[in-house]
């Protein structure tokens, strides 16, 4: 049953069960078993060692139904911060996704300029997945009506839009596995001992918050047989739980200019256009309103923008059935070199 | 002031009915909401909609536990702002949540009718303790830090009973035909 739904048939239950669980019941006084703990330890790293065995081939199968929306396909991203379309500054925060394309399609250039001003690449490129890509993906995926509700199309398995495998078997229980190590020092031989399985170190870690490191060690299980290439020498884990992954590249350059960047008008106008020739529009005319966010994105040697629109569109209450009309986010990604100007 | 004095000013189109309500049950459906949307902010708005709701579904609606009628509505009215949400609001915890659930109850045409009443008698095969969790993990959406919190124990030993329970219901399920 997709979790959402699930969730909601939760709402049934006796009401003698909802009171004797409300948050104003008394609070139950109680210790910590150190011991517990302990053993939840080592049988965390028992379990992660047997399940990646396991899972990871069974997650790399090549016969799993690929993900036909969104159109897009988003391999080789790098991603520019929103302070650049704002005339800020870039600083480190470019990323690549899913690097396969990358990596067979590198781009050729060893800088770029927005707002007239240039900015180097040193292409020691890191490929970041944090807690954030995965849970937002997973809302994506869940966001595109026809396959939202309809989860015989993801039977166990799921794409992102990036290529990001997640079958949910297997994050069910890397979470359950991973949840046990509460202890940092723990973590850090789980992942240590992950890494080593493919050939690459784990320089360190900051304290982050257990859940952050459970999803991204996930993520990292999931991604980690695709990363046997010879040119990702290490990773690290940063205070934010991300893992960075470097890889040593040729220094390129890649060049676009403020007059590149299409308008949020023009933005709107192709948003509304593409959700009006889309299933987001299966009840009624969608009304594209303004750009929530946006940044700038370059994949597959070409720019793109990666804009957040506030739309109206008429959906329906799964709970009751009936419609409405409300504001809701829909992602879109515009190309640059097609800007509306 | 009773649930049955409460109801009866509902019933007389009295709006000092709501007003009870908010003193009475406001921090409850707060909390409720809080914990599903993440935001002090929705969660306000989200529960003067339940105050709303109430007004208008009582009459007809007579409940025989105001309370519990009141912590549905806001849980249902929680879970559709959330969903309407956008991604960057998105409370991890409840995706978390969901993904944890989905692993353990069948599809809905598999099961739509008789899921609430399977669910009651599994919840009432259960320990106190592991029914309390699980309710408050799945109905309420409480973090598991919270849980650990209120229940006097480690957020592994939350995190592994919720895993058991989890592993029961889905062989409960299993075990009255239902494939998951």
């Amino acid at each position: 049953m997709k979790g959402k739904t699930a969730f909601n048939a939760m709402e049934g239950i006796d009401p003698r069960y909802i009171l004797e669980a409300a948050p104003d019941a008394p609070v139950v006084a109680g210790r910590k078993t150190k011991f517990l703990r302990l053993t939840a330890v080592a049988a965390a790293l028992a379990v992660v060692v047997a399940v990646g065995a396991v899972m990871v081939p069974m997650l790399l199968r090549e016969d799993v139904p690929p993900l036909t929306e969104p159109p897009l396909h988003m391999n080789g991203m790098i991603e520019v911060s929103a302070d650049v379309l704002a005339g800020g500054t870039v600083d480190d925060v470019m990323n690549v996704r899913n690097q396969q394309s990358f990596l067979d399609n590198p781009p050729v250039h060893d800088s770029f300029t927005v707002n007239g001003q240039s900015y180097p690449l040193t292409y020691e490129y890191s490929v970041y997945y944090t807690v954030d890509d995965i849970m937002g993906h997973l809302y994506r995926v869940e966001g595109i009506e026809g396959f939202g509700e309809n989860e015989e199309q993801f039977p166990y398995v799921m794409y992102t839009d990036d290529g990001l495998l997640l079958r949910t078997g297997y994050f069910y229980l890397g979470q359950i596995d991973m949840t046990q190590a509460t202890d940092q020092d723990a973590i850090a031989r789980l992942l240590e001992e992950a890494l080593a399985v493919y050939g690459v170190s784990f320089d360190g870690y900051e304290t982050v918050d257990v859940q952050t490191i459970i999803h991204t060690a996930v993520i990292w299980s999931n991604q980690i047989g695709e990363l046997k290439d010879p040119r990702f020498t290490r990773a690290v884990m940063d205070p934010e739980g991300r893992i960075t992954v470097l890889m040593d590249l040729p220094r390129v350059e890649l060049t676009i200019t403020e007059d590149d960047i299409p308008t949020d008008a023009a933005i709107v106008a192709m948003a509304e256009e593409m959700a009006n020739n889309s299933a987001h529009a299966e009840h009624g005319p969608v009304d594209a309103l303004y750009v929530e966010e946006k940044r700038l994105l370059y994949r597959d040697g070409q720019f793109w923008i990666d804009a957040y629109v506030f739309v109206n569109k008429t959906t329906v209450d799964t709970l009751t059935g009936k419609s409405y009309y409300a504001g809701t986010v829909i992602r879109y990604f515009v190309p640059v070199e097609d800007n509306g100007k | 002031m009773t649930d049955s004095d409460i109801i009866r000013l509902f019933f007389d189109r009295d709006e000092q009915a709501i007003r009870e309500t908010r003193t009475k049950y406001g921090k409850y459906c707060m909390t409720i909401a809080r914990d599903i949307l993440g935001s002090e902010q929705d969660a306000e708005e989200c529960v003067s909609d339940v105050y709303l709701k109430v007004w208008n579904s009582i009459p007809p609606d007579e409940p025989s536990s105001l309370k519990a009628y009141i912590a549905v509505l806001t849980r249902r009215l929680s879970i559709n702002r959330y969903h309407e949400s956008r991604a960057a609001k998105r409370n991890r915890e409840l995706e978390v949540a969901f993904e944890e659930l989905e692993a353990c109850i069948p599809a809905p045409e598999e099961a739509a009718s008789e899921l609430p009443e399977l669910l009651d008698e599994f919840l009432a095969g259960l320990k106190d303790t592991d029914r309390r969790l699980f309710v408050r993990r799945y109905w309420y959406a409480m973090m598991p830090a919270e849980l650990a919190g209120r229940e006097g124990m480690t957020v592994n030993a939350v995190t592994v009973k919720l895993y058991k329970t989890r592993n029961k219901l889905r062989k409960f399920l299993e075990e009255r035909g239902y494939k998951l």
